[in-house]
């Protein structure tokens, strides 16, 4: 059997052996592994090979994970990139979005089939096959809209300072203008949004919409949050950047820039939004959110019955197309 | 505890000592300022009682003086018209022809007898006055004599005019209405002159007694009058008249006048007095009670501040509790939270021997029912060869025979599981080491005060950080042999860990932390050694002052250091901190080998 050929290689990066070793076991049968104890040793193999999958520990001796897959990205832009760690400090996740755009983040101590799980999505997505059917693009209209969803007049004002106060701009300030902006998702190209609006939880929306329309770049620009729900808008919802307020103009600019060439790129690149394919939302979460659509939709349908008699009507219809599964 | 020695400011003595020392000199300077313009006002007043006192006097003096004056020049008047009237009446047919007699009565040798002296005073001798008293009996001879003298009486009866003399050109006394003067000279008195010189003299005089027409009279003010006497209708002088008029009267009256002036200005001068008193004492009760309404004031105002400063004391006395025991509070929680991010830390690590551990033991317990058809099977031919004396048996496998070369390959090699299982049991004991050095960082289950082996804590210390601090960070350890000490392990431990989390923290991700330990005399030195950004010399100063911190808010809590020094000096001993910036730190802790705690 030939199969060492057609075998994916995978790389592991990480300080102890002890983890290097198990990782091998796990992974060894089906793909060819190979190990590196720092981030120095990973870059220098990766000047001469070429990889799959790369896995890697945030907290080592002298270079981060997070700043060796940032240079990854460069040097072997369509290797996925999976974080592996025990450590949860909100800098290192926020590193590991913006720096290393990392797939996946893996807490340890792992669970073997749900590492086996990720690593084979991941392989499957480097391969370019994947195992998974490749969503359909939305029907894709030029001039991509950018969409904010945040209640804090400082962030509207900077994003219409940075955008210009044009009609490429959409602003939602509460959920249920949230919902209406999403129902034509194909007209987005970046979402800009807070975690909370209003007292709302609008990150399930994102991972929805992430799941429907992975070709939408997201920056998240959020007032608080742990390291639970960073590392969920990872895995679930595939956030292209993180900020916390309050953010400067400049940082959030680039990151706007950034994330309407990633969405160009993922438009244009075969198969490049499908790099970004994201795990299901929690059944719970998509219960409570489909509670606030209708508790939000009845609320301004009665607020405003007179202008907006079909309100209702084109929620439920925007939803149900959005939430078709 | 060498720190709650510090004096306390005892606000409200202090406040009492202050204020009384400085409103007894207030008080004192306003009494004397008081007493000052009192006196002041006597002084005013006494001048003013003087000053019309001396004017009374003076306008009754003068009164008086005028009024004598007055009295004089109308005499003098009187006399000369009288002398006028007597020359007039007399001198022709009586006096004129008698003067022309006895004139010619030698006298020139008395006038040029010499005068002696005489009780300061030039007298005439006894021979010159009987001389002149020889020329006097002479003149008394002439026969018209007792006819003027006669005239003379009759004129002058009932008037006031008590005496008149009759001088001749040579300043003899040729008529006296006195007759035993009659012959005298008067040659050097100056009436006599004046009236040669044709001007009137009027002199006021006191005769106790005095030989008048009606005879002899006493105590009588009398004016004498030396007239010049003119031929009549001429102007030529012939003679001169001497006459005493009688004002004793007038004077009275001037006399009494001047007395009733004198008590009226006594009594205004009493009256002024009696007033200036009057003011004086009124003067003075208002000062006083200006001064005791101040005082009084004063004392309020004491009382006020002092109820003020007695509430602050007392409020700054429970705000010094409520900090000192917020600060302990504070103290308490900063420990709690190194703790927690040193838990935090360990927990992290903890998670990489559970990690592979955890996925070892999975995989050998997935893969041991993979070897239970091979036990099966070496327990079947184990069976089958016991049976047999033979050393060799026949198994027909052909039924399983593809899934046993299957399951062949599938099975993990024994060595690779023993490797996994060798790696899980590094695991474990890496695990129990953590745990081992988490339990000796805190020592919560040891007595608080307990011989101790610095180095250990140290090294426990620098095992634990180095889960928290920045993976860039090398760590180097330089121990020397040290005695045991007695402290409280905990609190030592708790001052490396803050000198170490300090050190990391000031090296933004990468550079060297060097623990070097030794004996320095009798005491143990530890030296925490940085290459970070060093501390600003403006800082230095506050680096052990709670809550003072160059950190960005939610980095630090400003304590660290603070509480690192207090524990050093809890213990006796002292922190060190040397430093240039761009270079690094230096933090020395000195702890006494011989403590009394």
């Amino acid at each position: 059997m030939n199969t060492t050929i057609s075998k994916a290689r995978i790389l592991c990066v990480d300080d102890d052996p002890g983890i290097l070793r198990a990782l091998t076991w796990v992974l060894n049968k089906e793909y060819q592994v190979s190990t590196a104890d720092s981030g120095e040793a990973a870059l220098k193999i990766l000047q001469d090979q070429n990889f799959d999958v790369i896995i890697s520990d945030q907290r080592m001796p002298g270079m981060m994970g997070a700043d060796m897959l940032e240079k990854v990205r460069q040097i072997r832009p369509h290797a996925i990139r999976i974080l592996l760690t025990g450590y949860s400090d909100i800098e290192y996740i926020l590193d590991s979005i913006n720096k290393g755009e990392i797939f996946r983040f893996i807490k340890k101590p792992w669970k073997i089939p749900e590492l086996k799980r990720i690593v084979g999505e991941a392989v499957g997505i480097a391969a370019g096959s994947g195992n998974a059917a490749e969503p359909k693009l939305v029907n894709r209209i030029d001039d991509p809209k950018i969409l904010l969803i945040d209640d804090d007049q400082e962030v509207i004002n900077m994003v219409k300072d940075i955008i210009g106060n044009n009609d490429n701009l959409l602003i939602a300030t509460n959920f249920s203008e949230a919902i209406t902006a999403l129902d034509t998702p194909e007209k987005i190209g970046v979402l800009i949004s807070d975690l909370n609006v209003n007292g709302v939880d609008v990150s399930r929306l994102l991972k929805i919409l992430k799941s429907k329309a992975p070709e939408i770049a997201t920056v998240v620009v959020s007032s608080r949050s742990d390291s639970r729900d960073v590392i969920k808008l990872i895995n679930q919802g595939q956030i292209y950047r993180f900020t916390f307020k309050p953010t400067k103009r400049g940082a959030l600019k680039l990151m706007i820039y950034s994330a309407l060439e990633k969405h160009t790129r993922m438009i244009q690149e075969p198969g490049g939004s499908h790099r970004h394919k994201v795990e299901k939302l929690d059944k719970s979460d998509f219960e409570t959110l489909m509670v606030d659509v209708k508790k939000h939709a009845t609320k301004n349908g009665m607020e405003d019955i007179p202008e907006n008699a079909g309100m209702f009507k084109r929620f439920s219809s925007g939803f149900n197309r959005l939430f078709d599964w | 505890m060498s720190k709650s020695n510090v004096k306390q400011f005892k606000l409200v003595n202090y406040f009492s000592i202050a204020s009384v020392g400085m409103f007894l000199p207030l008080v004192i300077a306003l009494y004397y300022f008081v007493t000052q313009q009192s006196s002041f006002f006597s002084q005013v007043q006494n001048q003013q009682i003087r000053v019309v006192s001396s004017l009374q006097n003076s306008f009754a003096q003068q009164q008086e003086e005028i009024s004598r004056r007055d009295l004089l020049s109308i005499h003098e008047s009187g006399n000369v018209n009288l002398t006028r009237l007597f020359a007039n009446s007399l001198w022709d047919d009586y006096m004129a022809p008698f003067v022309a007699e006895v004139t010619k009565i030698p006298a020139d040798h008395c006038i040029a007898m010499k005068d002696v002296e005489r009780d300061g005073k030039m007298k005439a001798p006894p021979a010159k006055k009987a001389c002149f008293n020889e020329v006097g009996a002479q003149i008394q001879k002439n026969p018209k004599f007792e006819e003027i003298n006669k005239k003379v009486f009759d004129s002058m009866r009932k008037s006031t005019v008590f005496k008149v003399k009759v001088f001749d050109l040579r300043g003899i006394t040729v008529y006296s209405s006195q007759h035993s003067q009659i012959g005298d000279s008067k040659i050097n008195n100056k009436g006599w002159q004046s009236a040669m010189k044709g001007i009137p003299a009027s002199e006021l005089t006191h005769r106790d007694t005095f030989s008048a027409f009606e005879g002899v009279v006493e105590n009588r003010d009398v004016i004498s009058s030396y007239l010049p006497v003119y031929q009549p209708g001429t102007d030529e002088l012939v003679g001169a008249f001497e006459v005493y008029s009688d004002v004793t009267r007038f004077l009275s009256q001037i006399k009494e006048t001047a007395q009733d002036i004198q008590t009226i200005a006594g009594d205004n001068l009493q009256k002024v007095e009696n007033d200036a008193a009057a003011n004086q004492s009124k003067v003075e009760s208002s000062l006083t009670f200006m001064l005791m309404v101040i005082i009084a004031l004063l004392l309020i105002l004491f009382m006020a501040l002092y109820l003020i400063i007695f509430r602050a004391d007392r409020i700054i006395k429970t705000q010094t509790e409520e900090r000192a025991k917020s600060h302990g509070q504070l103290a308490q929680s900063e420990k709690m939270a190194s703790l927690g991010q040193m838990v935090a830390g360990v927990a992290h690590q903890l998670n990489t021997p559970i990690a592979f551990s955890h996925s070892n033991i999975t995989m050998v317990k997935d893969s041991i029912r993979d070897y239970a058809p091979v036990t099966k099977l070496y327990t079947r031919l184990a069976e089958y060869l016991s049976r047999t004396d033979k050393d060799h048996v026949t198994l027909t496998m052909s039924k399983n025979k593809h899934q046993l070369i299957e399951r062949a390959n599938n099975l993990p090699e024994v060595v690779m599981v023993e490797e996994m299982l060798n790696d899980a049991l590094k695991g474990l004991e890496q695990m129990g080491e953590l745990v081992d050095n988490l339990q000796d960082f805190t020592r919560l289950d040891r007595a608080k005060i307990d011989k101790f082996d610095i180095n250990k804590g140290i090294k426990n210390v620098v095992y634990m950080a180095k889960s928290v601090i920045p993976t860039g960070i090398t760590v180097t350890e330089t121990y020397s042999e040290l005695p045991e000490i007695t402290c409280n392990p905990s609190q030592i431990n708790q001052i490396f860990f803050n000198l170490i989390n300090n050190a990391a923290q000031s090296m933004d991700g990468g550079g060297t932390i060097a623990i070097k330990s030794q004996q320095a005399g009798k005491n143990i030195e530890i030296k925490v050694e940085d290459t970070g950004t060093g501390i600003k010399e403006a800082d230095l100063p506050h680096i052990f002052e709670m809550y003072y911190t160059t950190k960005p808010v939610g980095e630090g809590t400003g304590m660290g250091l603070g509480i690192a020094l207090s524990i050093a000096q809890e213990h006796g001993g002292n922190i060190r901190v040397d430093s240039t910036v761009g270079v690094g730190t230096t933090v020395t802790v000195i702890l006494p080998i011989d403590q009394s705690i």
